[in-house]
């Protein structure tokens, strides 16, 4: 939900609250004020025909009208004086209409007279109704003014701020182009601009420099472990070498193909981290998983491993073709690698899945673990156990979900999109 | 045949001058980008093996100057990055192979050798090696004119011999060549083990010599003494 709509939505909520309590106040402060006024205007009518008693009697009867009624009564009754509400039919309106009475007696020529004054409030449904079409015609001005200022404000006001999220969004840090966000009149998106700006750039230097160095890390390392193997590539030309010899170079070529596999692990996870494999193109998994197993078919065969495939539903995605080999072939060397003798490898796909599953032993740790980098089910294998790290670093650059389960010697990776 | 090697770390140009020599190779070596523009200028050279990095400029800068000059010589780029954008430019601009540092002698050698016999003009590609003779364009084999019927692995690794004969070559190098970055994959003695003797045992049944010898706890030897 866009920020204006859900400010708008609030302010349209706590106004409706407002409004609500308002009407309730206005109603009931109007209510009193009328009912007051109409005191008032009773209380001096009371003092005009008081008035008017002791100078004019005769007209007593005169003034009689449907909102004064003056009755002779006994002098035994008892009237009970003061204010009183009460509701009588109007004819003309045909319905019950709320009045204010004011009771007073006099005595006129020895005689006792009961006065009532009448006047009639507001019905309490008129003013209800009066209210609310008041407030509600404002609440709706109001609402409809405010629409077409947020409609506006989004053209205008928060356009800097929408160029400055697009380019934000199509901004990548291992391109060369710095971001170069332009100056705006309005304060708080200039100061974001600037920001973003020395921000990106600072981003940017540190993305090349750390690159820079990795790179120089890596030709460096490789360097050194190339003079190490060369130099035992000759070394074994000689023939008067002895067994111990022989035996001592052997681990040393052992452990510099150890060291050179490591250095390629680590490089290609960086390069893969750093994002430099970004060109993508749809990519069908299946006809990788086919070139993979021809690829892997002898290690298959020594290993008397059955592959049972049912690949037949394609799973295609834009993704980087080296990145799709790259995974498919750590995932498939796997099921190859942790194997049993004479073990099974099943392959399944679906549109949205690829599911790898092959028989080996129980692992000693949780399944999860392994995608950590250098961590590795068993810690005297060779290999440095940077391939499920790589496996998960390709699979969620790519918006892929990797799940690995291991049950009664069965292990099942998951990839989903 | 006539090899320049140019490469600025001297460890490394010695190993390669030293392992090449011996093969009726004549090297030279040239350690930085200037003396490498000079010899190639000077002299013309069956194949150069070019570093990409060099302290005083770019290896394929090297490239790009030979091609200009229409140069015959083959080219065998050499890189400590194994990045894919190398690899494709290095090719784009006219070499004719890559190879990514710690590379093995041998499989330099191998390469070497299979750039040589495609740069013959006269179309004769053979390899021969006494009585066995390869056809590498069609993947044959030959004892005595015999054919020998070989799976694609045995194919590679003979020739892998041929081109590296008399030299002692390790397994790791062999199931390097072979397998590619699956070699540390498995048991890698087992699986030349295997290998190696079922291509013994077909050369020596098809009237060939008994040409490989074991070196012990490091590797094989095919030929020599």
């Amino acid at each position: 939900m866009k920020l204006l709509k859900r400010i708008s939505l609030y302010f349209i909520m706590f106004s409706a609250l407002v409004f609500v309590l308002g009407s309730i106040s206005t109603y009931l402060v109007l209510e009193t004020l009328i009912g007051e006024e109409v005191r008032e205007t009773l209380e001096s009518e009371k003092r005009m025909i008081l008035e008017q008693i002791k100078t004019d009697v005769n007209h007593l009867n005169f003034l009689s009208s449907g909102n004064l009624e003056i009755k002779q009564i006994p002098d035994s009754l008892q009237i009970q004086e003061g204010f009183a509400d009460t509701s009588l039919f109007v004819a003309e309106e045909h319905e019950r209409v709320p009045f204010r009475q004011l009771v007073f007696t006099s005595r006129i020529d020895d005689k006792n007279y009961r006065i009532t004054l009448r006047r009639s409030l507001i019905e309490k449904d008129d003013l209800v109704l009066g209210i609310t079409v008041m407030m509600m015609t404002i609440f709706v001005t109001m609402i409809l003014l405010l629409n077409g200022i947020n409609y506006w404000s989004d053209r205008r006001l928060w356009k800097p701020f929408y160029l400055t999220l697009n380019k934000l969004d199509t901004f990548k840090l291992n391109r060369q182009e710095t971001l170069n966000l332009p100056d705006e009149n309005i304060e708080e998106f200039n100061q974001l601009n600037r920001t973003l700006n020395t921000m990106a750039n600072k981003l940017q230097q540190d993305y090349f420099s750390l690159k820079e160095f990795s790179e120089n890390a890596a030709h460096e390392m490789q360097t050194p472990l190339a003079v190490i193997r060369s130099k035992l590539d000759v070394l074994i030309q000689d023939q008067k070498l002895s067994a111990g010899q022989m035996q001592t170079i052997h681990s040393l070529y052992h452990a510099v193909n150890r060291l050179a596999r490591l250095n390629q692990s680590l490089n290609l996870l960086t390069k893969i981290e750093n994002r430099e494999y970004h060109e993508k193109q749809s990519v069908d998994f299946c006809k990788l998983i086919e070139q993979q197993l021809q690829n892997l078919n002898e290690l298959i065969q020594i290993n008397k491993i059955k592959v049972i495939s049912r690949i037949g539903i394609p799973f295609v995605m834009e993704i980087n073709p080296f990145m799709a080999e790259t995974l498919l072939s750590n995932l498939l060397i796997n099921a190859v690698k942790h194997n049993k003798d004479q073990g099974f490898i099943e392959l399944e796909t679906t549109p949205k899945s690829i599911i790898i599953t092959n028989s080996g032993h129980a692992l000693k740790s949780g399944p999860q673990e392994l995608f950590a980098r250098f961590k590795k089910d068993n810690t005297s294998a060779d290999s440095p156990g940077l391939g499920l790290s790589i496996v998960q670093s390709i699979c969620s650059q790519n918006g892929l979900n990797v799940n690995y389960i291991c049950k009664d010697g069965r292990h099942t990776i998951k990839i989903w999109k | 045949m006539h090899i320049l090697i140019i490469e600025d770390e001297e460890g490394i140009a010695e190993s390669i001058h030293n392992y090449l020599s011996k093969n009726n190779f004549r090297c030279d070596i040239a350690f930085n980008f200037e003396q490498a523009m000079e010899k190639i200028n000077l002299y013309s050279y069956d194949c150069i093996m070019v570093d990409v990095m060099l302290p005083d400029g770019n290896g394929l800068e090297v490239v790009r100057e030979l091609k200009k000059k229409h140069s015959r010589s083959g080219v065998i780029i050499v890189s400590a990055n194994n990045a894919l954008d190398d690899r494709i430019k290095g090719l784009d601009i006219g070499a004719d192979d890559y190879l990514t540092k710690p590379f093995y002698l041998p499989e330099l050698s191998a390469r070497i050798n299979s750039i040589l016999r495609r740069r013959k003009f006269d179309g004769e590609q053979e390899v021969i090696f006494n009585e066995i003779r390869l056809l590498p364009e069609d993947r044959l084999v030959f004892v005595a004119d015999k054919i020998l019927d070989l799976t694609p692995k045995e194919y590679d690794l003979l020739l892998f011999f041929i081109s590296n004969h008399a030299r002692t070559l390790s397994r790791e190098a062999i199931a390097e060549h072979l397998l590619g970055d699956q070699a540390d994959m498995l048991d890698s003695f087992d699986f030349i083990y295997t290998h190696v003797k079922n291509l013994r045992k077909k050369i020596i049944t098809a009237g060939g010599g008994d040409y490989v010898h074991t070196v012990y706890a490091i590797g094989y030897r095919f030929g020599g003494k």
